[in-house]
């Protein structure tokens, strides 16, 4: 189908709509020094960062996937007003500066709150350690996972649902054998973007967790550290960060592309 | 409950918030067709068979067990009750085969069993040599014909049919009609459908609801033959006049109008009585003027509408308080110069005109 043209100034603006986004970027990469990156990204210090934040986000994305595709699979059930709540509590920390959402967090889990002393009392202290991290970055990346998971389980799905259950299946078999690989793709996507929060959390995982290197310095506190010492580092470590921003956006493009191509099947 | 030992399935049941109150019992290995209009009751009727929906009084009861009373439901899983409808749904991440053997395998069949299960179910219905396909490379007859597989792979009590075959194309419905009519064969099974040819090829007993009731079942060629409600007989292409019996053969349809005809042996006219008179539209002929002829009923009649229908064209006509409707070539209606209000007169042979008591 051949669609009405648009009008043809529109093109003005969305060039500088687009030139606007490319040049912070381009900017960096050319001013990269790209014959001393393996150097700089092999100092002890980044060292530490890029394997901390490798460790904390893939542990993020697993609490995510465990706590949060149950969080998704209740609530596409779930009508009425607890379903409403449910849902907001579910996407306010995608909205919440995650500053906002660090001091949240420490005002619940620090040794002075009633949760933080509880803790504490049975030898658990969170301050600066590297589980703190990932409960920061499961805070407001967790939410990426449950919104697209619990998307594409409210779009359909219902009908494969009953006739596997009409066809002898318990609700656990229905789950691991048809809910679940029905909807793969969207929980791949959600992971992706759960993922890529996580990789760049900063204002929460600063003020929860603290900036220890190696225990609570992640990569984005690792460049924020270095952007005026060391700022060739600190340009390194942020083409990494691109370059995996770049991937999961790729990766995850991909996944919507074959989600739509196996719901429109029979 | 009292309820038939002999009755695979036994509803007797109410839905209070959609206004059903459902009373109907199937032997065992019969196919019971529902009709009726739409939001009369057929799917809620499906839904408290299969669990999907609750009696808020009454029970329903498959193979002699029972499976919901208000109090308590048996989960859907656990009714062994398969259900067809019209989108064939196949579990798009599975190949036809494992669509088949997925009943199976969830009864507890080792792989290889179901595999095996599969594959003959397939072959019953014409499709092992699509089992190792994507649901998504078959055609909507092929589909339809796996989740027909799927269905019965699982040695279901009671078969379920929401207009299987009605999101098909007329000429692959028919295919499928027929493999659907054998493979119900000696099953215990409920189809609801719009489509009398459904009815004589697949069912064997009809029942009717209207407003939330099931109102009229029998047999299929009794109900339909026999005609005893305007919705039946459209439903058989039959007219349908109510009258009162004024001999062995005679039916008076309005004062002074008596229709001759044969009187049903089986279902005879008692003199004084209610009775019926059932005649095809094809039976009935149109004149301009009263032809002659002795065993013939001739009606001053007027049309009220013509309604082409592919080869023949439908004429209703009012006759004496009564809507009757004529199948008519297109060349007599256009030499008759029909058209809605004319004054004519329709005849019918007294050996068309099937009369029998209510």
């Amino acid at each position: 189908m051949i669609r009405p043209a648009l009008p043809r100034w529109l093109a003005v603006p969305a060039t500088a709509a687009a030139v606007f986004l490319a040049v912070p970027l381009l900017a960096m990469l050319v001013r990269v020094p790209w014959g001393r990156v393996p150097a700089l990204l092999s100092t002890p210090a980044a060292v530490d960062a890029l394997w901390l934040s490798l460790r904390t986000c893939t542990l993020t994305v697993v609490v995510s996937l465990v706590l949060g595709l149950p969080l998704a699979l209740v609530l596409s059930r779930t009508r009425g007003r607890w379903a409403a709540w449910g849902r907001v509590l579910a996407t306010v920390p995608m909205v919440l500066p995650p500053v906002v959402a660090g001091l949240a967090l420490l005002v619940a889990l620090s040794r002075r709150s009633w949760l933080g002393g509880w803790l504490a009392s049975i030898g658990i202290d969170l301050a600066f350690t590297t589980a703190a991290v990932v409960i920061a970055q499961t805070f407001v990346a967790m939410p990426y996972l449950v919104v697209s998971v619990e998307g594409a389980l409210r779009s359909a799905h219902d009908e494969h649902a009953v006739i596997a259950a009409t066809l002898g299946a318990s609700p656990s078999v229905v789950l691991r054998r048809v809910t679940l690989p029905l909807i793969a793709p969207a929980v791949a996507s959600g992971a992706a973007l759960a993922f890529a929060r996580a990789l760049g959390e900063f204002g929460a995982t600063l003020t929860f967790a603290g900036s220890l290197q190696g225990t609570t310095r992640t990569l984005p506190l690792e460049i924020y550290l270095q952007r005026e010492l060391d700022t060739d580092t600190a340009i390194a470590l942020s083409v990494v960060l691109i370059a995996v921003a770049a991937l999961l956006v790729a990766i995850t493009a991909r996944l919507s592309r074959g989600a739509i191509g196996t719901t429109s099947g029979v | 409950m009292g309820c038939d030992p002999v009755s695979s399935l036994a509803v007797h049941a109410a839905i209070a918030s959609r206004g059903v109150a459902l009373d109907l019992e199937v032997a065992e290995g019969s196919v019971v067709a529902l009709v009726g209009p739409n939001g009369a009751g057929k799917s809620s009727l499906l839904h408290l068979v299969a669990g999907l929906a609750k009696p808020s009084s009454g029970e329903v009861r498959i193979g002699g067990r029972e499976a919901s009373t208000p109090d308590h439901c048996l989960p859907t899983h656990r009714r062994r009750v398969a259900l067809l409808t019209q989108r064939a749904t196949l579990f798009p991440h599975l190949s036809v085969l494992e669509n088949v053997a997925f009943g199976p395998r969830a009864a507890g069949n080792s792989p290889a069993a179901a595999r095996t299960r599969a594959l003959t179910e397939l072959e019953a219905v014409g499709c092992a040599e699509f089992a190792s396909r994507r649901p998504d490379a078959l055609s909507g007859g092929q589909a339809q014909r796996v989740a027909i597989a799927r269905a019965l792979a699982t040695e279901p009590e009671v078969v379920l049919l929401d207009e299987p075959l009605a999101g098909l194309d007329v000429a692959v419905a028919a295919e499928v009609r027929h493999t659907l009519a054998a493979r119900l064969r000696g099953r215990t099974a409920l189809l609801v459908t719009h489509e009398v040819l459904d009815l004589w090829t697949i069912a064997d007993r009809l029942a009717v609801l209207t407003a939330g009731k099931v109102v009229e079942s029998g047999p299929v060629a009794e109900l339909l033959t026999r005609p005893a409600s305007p919705f039946l007989a459209r439903l058989g292409g039959t007219n349908l006049i109510a009258g009162a019996a004024v001999g062995t053969d005679l039916l008076e349809v309005s004062p002074g109008v008596v229709l001759r005809g044969l009187a049903d042996p089986e279902q005879p006219l008692a003199v004084g009585a209610a009775g019926l008179a059932s005649i095809q539209p094809e039976a009935i002929s149109v004149h301009l003027t009263a032809p002659g002829g002795s065993p013939r009923n001739t009606l001053a009649a007027q049309v009220t509408g013509i309604e082409p229908r592919g080869q023949v064209v439908r004429v209703h006509l009012a006759v004496a308080g009564h809507e009757l409707l004529a199948d008519l070539t297109a060349m007599s209606v256009a030499e008759l110069d029909l058209r809605p209000g004319a004054h004519v007169w329709a005849a019918v042979k007294a050996t068309q005109v099937r009369l029998y008591g209510r």
